[in-house]
């Protein structure tokens, strides 16, 4: 029992990092809402890869705060409209600057250009 | 670097993004500076009578001077005897037989065309937060739905002016196949990028490819085509002395 019980904890905890298969974000005022494939990402990069607390340009970001449901570790709970660097600013600079480093490289890598992420809804 | 790599789609692709923008711009800019630098020293130091602005030369012309001769006939004092400044009615004709008097319809239609041709481009939103994430600068920008209704007028625009071209008999005959290449290129940004920002066609990066592409082609043909005009416009207004003629203008080309 106390096994299962183990078991259980895990499966929790685990789906706990493994339950945002594909997130969307508001696209802002001008655009359509952009679809994040989370997964996708979580099989080649670390957590904090992208998530980040930075001080001292450094990241200090506690792996053991990245579970589901923390509302500190959402993008736009620093990236609001009076820090430096505002939620769209955040995102574009982040997915495309990747991006744009992957593709000098000539390695396969995901979109770049506006429309590739911001889907127009038909 | 084999041949198979240069001719595939994602260097093509790399390449119109990346280099191609500032060959296209030093290009622009190069050829500008040189052909400023040609046509001023072209440019002839010529004084000629000075013609004031607004309609002070038409009231004592020769040229027009049967427009308004019933006036001039009514004051027998006003023969030469002292000259008299322009009044509201020297004004409308001067307005009547200037391009603006004589084509309105054309002249808001270029006027409008020429605005958006360069401000569209500056303020569209997608451009400025290319800008801002490769310099960290950037122009404040229009609403997307607001530049997308603009560039809906630049593409009407472009289609009066063909229309023009194809079916208006004293401009069909100075029209050459040329003219309706440059047309093209200037619209074809600008119909592309509306292609695009309404995602008609499912190959989305190849119509943005195209729209860079057209952006740079019309960019470098600025200074050795009759997109000239951008600069030549006003160089040879405030240079050149004529009748429509900025400032000092008291030069001869």
């Amino acid at each position: 029992m106390k096994k299962i019980f183990v078991a259980l904890a895990c499966v929790v905890f685990v789906s706990g990092a493994y339950a945002y298969d594909e997130l969307e974000f508001s696209g802002g005022k001008n655009r359509g809402p952009v679809l994040f494939d989370h997964e996708l990402h979580m099989y080649d990069f670390d957590c904090l890869d992208c998530h980040h607390v930075m001080e001292n340009g450094e990241n200090i970001l506690d792996d053991a705060d990245l579970f589901e449901g923390n509302p500190d570790i959402l993008c736009a709970s620093c990236h609001d409209s009076q820090s430096e660097i505002d939620k769209t600013q955040a995102f574009h600079y982040q997915c495309m600057g990747c991006h744009n480093n992957y593709s000098l490289t000539s390695e396969p890598t995901g979109p770049t250009l506006c429309g590739e992420c911001h889907i127009l809804d038909k | 670097m084999a041949l198979s790599h240069i001719f595939s789609w994602t260097f093509i692709y790399d390449f119109i993004r990346g280099p191609m923008v500032w060959i296209s711009f030093i290009i622009f800019f190069c050829g500008v500076v040189f052909q400023v630098l040609r046509f001023m020293y072209l440019l002839k130091e010529q004084p000629v009578q000075k013609l004031e602005p607004g309609p002070g030369n038409i009231i004592h012309s020769q040229t027009v001077s049967h427009v308004k001769v019933d006036r001039v006939k009514t004051g027998w004092f006003k023969k030469g005897w002292f000259k008299k400044g322009p009044d509201k009615k020297d004004w409308m004709l001067w307005v009547k037989l200037s391009i603006a008097g004589v084509n309105p319809f054309m002249t808001i239609v270029t006027t409008i065309f020429h605005v958006l041709l360069i401000g569209v481009p500056v303020f569209v939103l997608g451009h400025n937060i290319l800008l801002d994430n490769a310099f960290g600068v950037s122009m404040v920008s229009l609403p997307e739905n607001v530049s997308d209704f603009l560039t809906g007028i630049v593409i009407f625009c472009t289609l009066i002016f063909l229309f023009r071209r194809l079916f208006l008999d004293r401009v069909k005959i100075i029209t050459s196949y040329a003219d309706y290449f440059f047309l093209s290129l200037a619209a074809a940004p600008f119909v592309t990028g509306y292609l695009a920002y309404h995602q008609v066609f499912s190959n989305y990066k190849l119509l943005i490819s195209l729209h860079m592409l057209s952006g740079e082609l019309m960019l470098m043909a600025v200074p050795f085509t009759k997109f000239m005009h951008m600069i030549y416009m006003i160089i040879v207004r405030f240079n050149v002395a004529g009748e429509y003629s900025f400032g000092n203008a008291t030069k001869n080309w």
